[in-house]
């Protein structure tokens, strides 16, 4: 048998070329350019946050907007009236909205599916009225101008942002590979395999459920706090049900069971979209509702799940044998 | 003390139009297991039609009325058919995030028709005028309290009495031993979507005074949401009874606590009962066998 092509000398090869890429890339396209990939950046955080939840632990969540918004409005206030650096703002702001998410997992115990799905929609209604409402706090619609950070001698706008969000993704990311393959993320998948299975083997169903709604939350939030950053102004109506369903477009998209690749692909995808529609621009959301509609017809794996059934058909013939073989 | 009847009373108006969409997304959870997200978009489909017939094609109301409805149902049945059937035996969640896409491809698409403003809506009851002395209340909301009622009552009768509707329940309690019973599954899904859209059409028809005519209206779906969680996911008449209550608490809470944090008190009604009481008031508890 030859050497397989697509070895894992060849991911390494891939990774560290990407590495490369993102490295230069704001020096490559310009200004505009990376502003939109911090975005991306930002929604990819949420909807890693999201397959957390729906993919590896298989709990619905349609209330993943309110953690975002958790986040969002919880580093600026955090910058805005204790000047908190933005670093420790953004990983309170993390923290917060994991904390917050925390107490969610456990009705998710007695609830399951779609009750679940109506309990973390009602909080993320619920916090959309608060931010609005309370506007002795967060200015509701007048909106909440947030302050431009610092991180030791960079100010935090263009292309210094660029590099402080690209550090704290990547070791997120990293951190949640490395979650999916701990005790943890087995346990995850347990419980999203089979409930009653999972719980038989000695898993604590409420205690992981907690703590899977705790994570998602961290990381939608800290997603949230980065954007709150990029963007410099914050509206209640932006962390409403649509941003929900942005997020879950973007899960879907990219491929439900593949948690840090599909989430990233669908982030960017979904992201640059209507960047490069330009026109189109308009017709944003009819795109959006008839992409998952699609992935959910004719692509259920998304994107990396399509990718995957292809390298598995592949494999049967001739060529195909020699390039995956490991 | 009157002040406080004249905010109840209020209240069971909008309340009985919650009653109604949480009866539709009750029959539809019920019989095909999906939790509808587009049901509040039933609302919409009856009042745009209404819309199209009367002003643009100047048809009489009743049948503009009659024509709307008629078309919100054949919309419904399209949608669930094309867009959600397929997908029934993958993954119960993936039909739900379906019907949220669904949701969306129809505002959109009466946001480009329409644009974003709300439309004038004709006046249905300008020549029947109904006045009760006494009552708060203008003659159009009286008239949709009325309508609302006699279409509940319409509605149950036609799940106790006819044979469809009987067959309709017994698609509600267990899919499978209905089809082993001779009962078409699918046709009755169909017709299940088709009253889910019905009564929607109803609602934005009857209720376009009160929510007004607008892309988003389907908001009220929300409502719908929480009334049925209130009275019991799985029980029809729990569905009206919780809308009921819902407008009544609704109303109160706006008048003597706060109108701003008004719907943040559906939400928090609504995740206390899910926490607390997960069957609701009136429904039954579902016992999980492994």
């Amino acid at each position: 048998m030859g050497k397989p092509v697509f070895s894992n000398r060849w991911k390494i090869g891939i990774l560290v070329l990407l590495g490369v890429l993102l490295l230069f890339y704001p020096k490559m396209v310009g200004r505009y350019w990376a502003f939109v990939l911090i975005l991306a950046g930002c929604y990819f955080l949420g909807a890693l946050g999201y397959n957390i939840l729906v993919g590896l632990a298989g709990q619905v969540s349609f209330g993943q907007a309110a953690f975002f918004g958790i986040g969002a409005y919880a580093s600026s206030l955090l910058m805005l009236r204790l000047n908190v650096p933005a670093w420790a703002a953004v990983l309170l702001a993390g923290f917060l909205a994991g904390f917050i998410a925390y107490p969610i997992g456990i009705p998710a115990l007695k609830i399951s599916g779609h009750y679940l799905a109506l309990v973390t929609l009602a909080f993320s209604e619920g916090i959309v009225v608060i931010f609005r409402e309370w506007v002795s706090m967060t200015e509701g619609p007048y909106g909440l101008r947030v302050p431009t950070g610092t991180f030791g001698p960079w100010v935090l706008k263009g292309e210094p942002l660029y590099y402080f969000v690209l550090v704290i993704i990547v070791m997120l990311a990293i951190t949640a590979h490395n979650i999916t393959r701990s005790r943890i993320g087995r346990a995850f998948k347990a419980i999203r395999d089979g409930e009653v299975a999972a719980s038989s083997l000695g898993i604590n169903l409420m205690n992981y459920k907690a703590i899977a709604f705790a994570l998602s939350g961290f990381y939608t939030g800290v997603g949230g706090a980065l954007l709150a950053l990029a963007t410099g102004c914050l509206m209640p109506w932006d962390f409403d049900f649509r941003l929900t369903v942005a997020l879950l477009g973007m899960v879907v998209v990219g491929g439900l069971r593949s948690t840090i690749l599909g989430s990233a692909l669908g982030a960017v995808l979904l992201t640059y979209f209507p960047e490069w529609t330009g026109k189109l621009l308009e017709v944003k959301e009819l795109m959006f509702g008839l992409l998952l509609l699609f992935c959910f017809l004719f692509l259920r794996g998304g994107i990396v799940g399509g990718l995957i059934s292809l390298k598995n058909k592949m494999q049967n013939t001739k060529i195909g044998a020699k390039l995956f073989e490991t | 003390m009157p002040i406080f009847f004249d905010v109840v009373i209020t209240g069971i108006g909008a309340g009985v139009l919650y009653g109604l969409v949480g009866l539709a997304f009750v029959l539809v959870l019920k019989t095909t297991n999906v939790v509808n997200f587009f049901q509040g978009d039933t609302c919409a489909f009856g009042a745009y039609f209404t819309v199209i017939f009367a002003t643009l094609l100047h048809l009489s109301l009743p049948l503009a009325v009659a024509a709307a409805i008629v078309c919100s149902i054949g919309l419904t049945v399209l949608l669930e058919l094309v867009g959600l059937r397929p997908m029934y035996r993958v993954s119960i969640i993936q039909v739900v995030i379906g019907t949220v896409a669904l949701s969306m491809i129809m505002r959109y698409l009466i946001r480009l028709c329409w644009g974003p403003q709300v439309v004038p809506f004709p006046d249905l009851f300008k020549d029947i005028p109904l006045n009760i002395t006494g009552v708060p209340l203008g003659s159009a909301t009286l008239w949709m309290m009325i309508i609302a009622t006699l279409s509940v009552a319409g509605f149950a009768i036609f799940f106790q009495y006819t044979r469809w509707g009987i067959a309709l329940r017994a698609c509600c309690q267990d899919r499978s031993s209905a089809s082993l019973m001779g009962i078409p599954v699918g046709a009755m899904m169909s017709l299940a979507w088709g009253l889910s859209g019905a009564m929607g059409a109803i609602v934005g028809i009857a209720g376009a005074h009160m929510i007004s005519v607008y892309p988003d209206m389907g908001i009220i779906g929300l409502k719908g949401f929480v009334a049925s969680i209130l009275g019991g996911a799985n029980s029809i008449p729990g569905a009206v009874v919780g809308g009921i209550l819902l407008g009544v608490l609704e109303n109160l809470s706006g008048f003597y606590i706060s109108f701003a944090f008004r719907d943040l008190i559906a939400f928090i009604i609504m995740i206390g009962v899910l926490v607390i009481k997960p069957s609701g008031l009136l429904g039954k508890q579902v016992v999980r066998k492994v």
